[in-house]
């Protein structure tokens, strides 16, 4: 539980230094002293300064035969990313890895569907799959309890770009339910708890496919346990660390409709 | 919305950190039944068939007794007793008589089997158990539970002999005109020559609680439990973990591993001359009788086994497996061999009598008796296997108490503690009063070691008061001098022995520290019949006891053998 609140601490921080975006930040209008203030002037004279002529076309994904001093090639620029605070986009994802719930490890298998800025914050509904690893029958006299817990959620993530390459890290805070199940002998248990997340991503993202790394925290309030003869069968933490690995597809990618102040439309 | 948000955030709070626990142990629900008069703890033995091929078999929960004219399947009379009388054990006399121990009564009914009347009722002792006919002599032996040893006449039913032995005894059985004497607690054979032959045990378990001796092809047969000496765990984890050692997960063992009995189980031993052959039953409930033909078919009264169960089993006698199960619609408390070779059953409830004529896998004739339903939710969950298979009465035969020291991990040796002293009011349970109440105690030791099902609260309720109704009476064999006896209340009190055993029961109130260690004081009610005393069973016998208590808990080392004698004997008394 504290990891999540430093994670959530972390996650608002990260949102006040992300860059602001046009809209958000209207031009004031200039009041008092307008006049301009002096500057020193250019340091090459007027006579000196000829147009740019002859000069290479730089194209994004060719190379250049130019004649360098050393010999060589100009290797094709990267693709540009592109610019994230300006699109918007829709991205559903797999990822599957263990979780850690307190001694116990169990498989996970979670998948979210995001909506918003590729560079900014966006809404996010998470589904998850955690199956409950159970003690060998045989070496258990008392009987096996066979868990699935499946968090369901809805919250916010601030994604931001890492690197000039396309890759992206995100924060995001859920909150929703957990549906507890479990078999024990034919007998079946359900529970439904509120259950919260703080998933922290890397993605890197190749056309509209990517790899997706995750670490999940959860929290499910309760702890539970399932206790036969006296002895403690199953038992888990209300708090759970999950890695996923997985990939995600960018279902939409467009151009976000750039919002201008009334006063800038107005002219 | 605020609202909504406030509401939300003290909902979270209160969920926080809360312990969702599942017990997983099967919850009884059952709406509890209790008859008009709760059936006592099951005794068994309570046929017997007469050369004439004529059953009598004696009801305890009905006070009555059932002729049943075996070859036609037919009965003869119901016979009424006075209620209370508690019928026990039936002899065949001579001519058509049939003798039947009445425990409660304290005494022998009289009955011709073909008048379907109670002739004579005699009194013999406190608590008369077992009972034999001696031809030579047409005279009744008659063993009490206080040690007293009785031999009527048949036809008057004066009183030829009387003595007085060690208590705890059960059966009388007449071989070859000599008289043997089964003892209950020990499971020991008082030879005619008086030398007392004790069972054979294993490196493991010791044998106790004879619940059945009788006579077989000059051999005597006695059904009994063996009992477990090694430690045994309490806490259930632990137990738990250890199942790959064995104990089937369960801290009290079994849980219907074949390989893996119980802390208590059942065994068969054949006593010929000095020679001993004990055989263990495994897997096998609660069962207080028996009965074998000449060709090594025995015949076992399972009315521990679970619900559902059959109550009747086919073993044999050379290995002690099971040849197979009767399936009779039953609660079997005793079984018989008729003169043809045929197998009589008694169920109690529903009250019928079962004939099957080739053992093993013969047919089944049923013969229904008179007398209302007795089921009982309380008795059924004191005598019904749990998953361990054992019961409550496993260790607390007949709703008393089977002698034995276990060897508790956590706690050391610890006596079982009798039931029939009238435990309302002595909460908290066990030696160190680890057990608050009923509920705690049904939720521990019942669900969690036994393994058996948890109750709803009716169902504990119900159970509770059957069980605090068991009280016997005081049993005064010994008839100690009244002035010794009455010294010895004046020195019971003057050792201060009063301040600790206190209240009707004399003790069960209270926790003191003894030794360094915190104990339940016991009840002293009956007291004498339960060797060996104190809670780790060190004192054989009761003046070893009241010499221990004296200088533990006072400051005399050394007390009077004269103080000892005469304390002894008003605890004899009680």
């Amino acid at each position: 539980m504290p990891g999540m609140i430093v994670t959530v601490l972390w996650a608002a921080t990260m949102s006040v230094n992300a860059p602001p975006s046009r809209s958000e930040t209207p031009a004031e209008p200039l009041e008092r002293d307008t006049r301009v203030p002096d500057t020193p002037g250019p340091t090459i004279s007027k006579r000196d300064q000829t147009p740019l002529k002859n000069r290479l076309p730089v194209t994004p994904d060719a190379a250049v035969d130019v004649d360098l001093p050393f010999g060589g090639e100009v290797n094709a620029r990267e693709p540009s990313p592109p610019v994230g605070n300006s699109t918007l986009m829709a991205r559903l994802d797999l990822l599957a890895g263990p979780t850690w719930r307190t001694r116990q490890v169990d498989a996970m298998l979670t998948t979210s569907l995001e909506f918003g800025k590729r560079q900014g914050f966006s809404g996010s509904f998470h589904t998850s799959m955690i199956a409950g690893t159970t003690p060998d029958e045989f070496l258990s006299p008392l009987g096996t309890v066979r868990s699935f817990d499946f968090p369901i959620g809805v919250g916010a993530v601030a994604r931001g770009r890492l690197r000039k390459v396309a890759l992206y890290g995100s924060v995001g805070v859920t909150a929703g339910i957990l549906v507890h199940r479990a078999a024990h002998l034919g007998q079946v248990t359900r529970r439904v708890d509120p259950d919260f997340r703080v998933p922290i991503r890397v993605a890197w993202t190749i056309a509209d496919v990517g790899v997706s790394v995750s670490i999940i925290q959860g929290y499910s309030v309760r702890n539970r346990a399932y206790e036969r003869r006296g002895a403690e069968l199953w038992r888990r933490h209300a708090y759970r660390v999950g890695f996923a690995v997985g990939l995600h597809y960018d279902l939409m990618v467009a151009k976000a409709r750039v919002r201008r102040s009334k006063r800038k439309q107005g002219g | 919305m605020t609202r909504v948000a406030t509401g939300f955030s003290v909902a979270l709070m209160a969920l926080t950190g809360c312990q969702d626990v599942i017990d997983l142990d099967p919850l009884d629900t059952r709406v509890p039944v209790e008859p008009r008069v709760r059936p006592k703890p099951i005794t068994g033995g309570t046929l017997t068939v007469t050369t004439a091929s004529i059953a009598v078999a004696a009801d305890p929960d009905r006070d009555l007794v059932h002729i049943v004219d075996v070859p036609a399947r037919k009965v003869t009379h119901t016979i009424a007793l006075e209620a209370g009388d508690d019928p026990g054990r039936v002899v065949q006399g001579s001519d058509n008589l049939a003798h039947v121990v009445l425990r409660g009564f304290g005494g022998v009914a009289t009955i011709d089997v073909v008048s379907g009347e109670v002739i004579a009722r005699h009194t013999v002792c406190s608590e008369p158990r077992g009972i034999a006919f001696d031809e030579s002599s047409t005279s009744l032996h008659v063993a009490c539970a206080d040690g007293t040893l009785a031999e009527i006449s048949e036809s008057n039913g004066e009183e030829i002999e009387r003595q007085v032995m060690e208590p705890d005894l059960r059966d009388v059985v007449m071989l070859g005109g000599a008289r043997y004497l089964s003892r209950f607690r020990e499971a020991s054979l008082l030879q005619p020559n008086g030398r007392t032959q004790k069972l054979d045990g294993d490196l493991r378990f010791a044998p106790g609680v004879a619940w059945r001796t009788f006579a077989n092809n000059d051999r005597i047969m006695m059904l009994h439990q063996m009992s477990d000496t090694a430690p045994v765990p309490i806490d259930p984890a632990a137990a738990s973990e250890d199942f790959n050692g064995g104990g089937g997960g369960l801290p009290y063992g079994g849980g219907g591993n074949l390989c893996e009995p119980g802390i208590s189980s059942v065994a068969l031993s054949i006593i010929d001359g000095d020679a001993t052959h004990t055989v263990m039953v495994p897997g096998g409930a609660l069962t207080v009788d028996a009965a074998s033909d000449n060709e090594g078919n025995i015949a076992l009264a399972m009315p521990g086994a679970a619900e559902g169960s059959a109550t009747v089993v086919f073993m044999d006698e050379h290995d002690g497996c099971f040849t197979t199960e009767v399936p009779v619609d039953g609660q079997v408390t005793a079984v018989a061999t008729a003169p043809d070779g045929a197998f009589v059953m008694f169920s109690r409830e529903p009250a019928r009598l079962f004939v099957q004529e080739i053992a093993v896998f013969g047919d089944v004739d049923t013969v229904a008796l008179q007398g209302e339903a007795v089921y009982d939710s309380g008795h059924e969950i004191f005598h019904r296997a749990t998953e361990s298979g054992l019961s409550c009465a496993s260790c607390h035969p007949e709703g008393t108490d089977d002698g034995h020291v276990w060897q508790f991990l956590e706690l050391g040796p610890r006596r079982t503690q009798p039931v029939d002293i009238g435990l309302e009011g002595t909460a908290p349970f066990h030696w160190d009063g680890d057990m608050g109440d009923m509920d705690v105690l049904m939720g521990e030791v019942l669900a969690h070691r036994m393994g058996g099902k948890r109750q709803s609260d009716e169902r504990a309720d119900s159970f509770s008061r059957w069980l605090f109704e068991q009280q016997r009476p005081p049993a005064r064999g010994h008839n100690d001098d009244a002035a010794l006896v009455t010294e010895g209340e004046s020195l019971f009190a003057g050792y201060d022995c009063v301040s600790c055993h206190t209240g009707d029961k004399l003790g069960g109130v209270r926790t003191t520290p003894i030794a360094g260690k915190d104990l339940q004081v016991p009840s002293l009610r009956r007291v004498a019949l339960r060797p060996p005393f104190m809670h780790d069973g060190r004192s054989e016998t009761l003046d070893d006891a009241v010499r221990d208590m004296i200088a533990t808990t006072t400051s005399i080392v050394a007390p009077p053998d004269h103080d000892i004698d005469a304390v002894s004997a008003y605890l004899r008394t009680l």
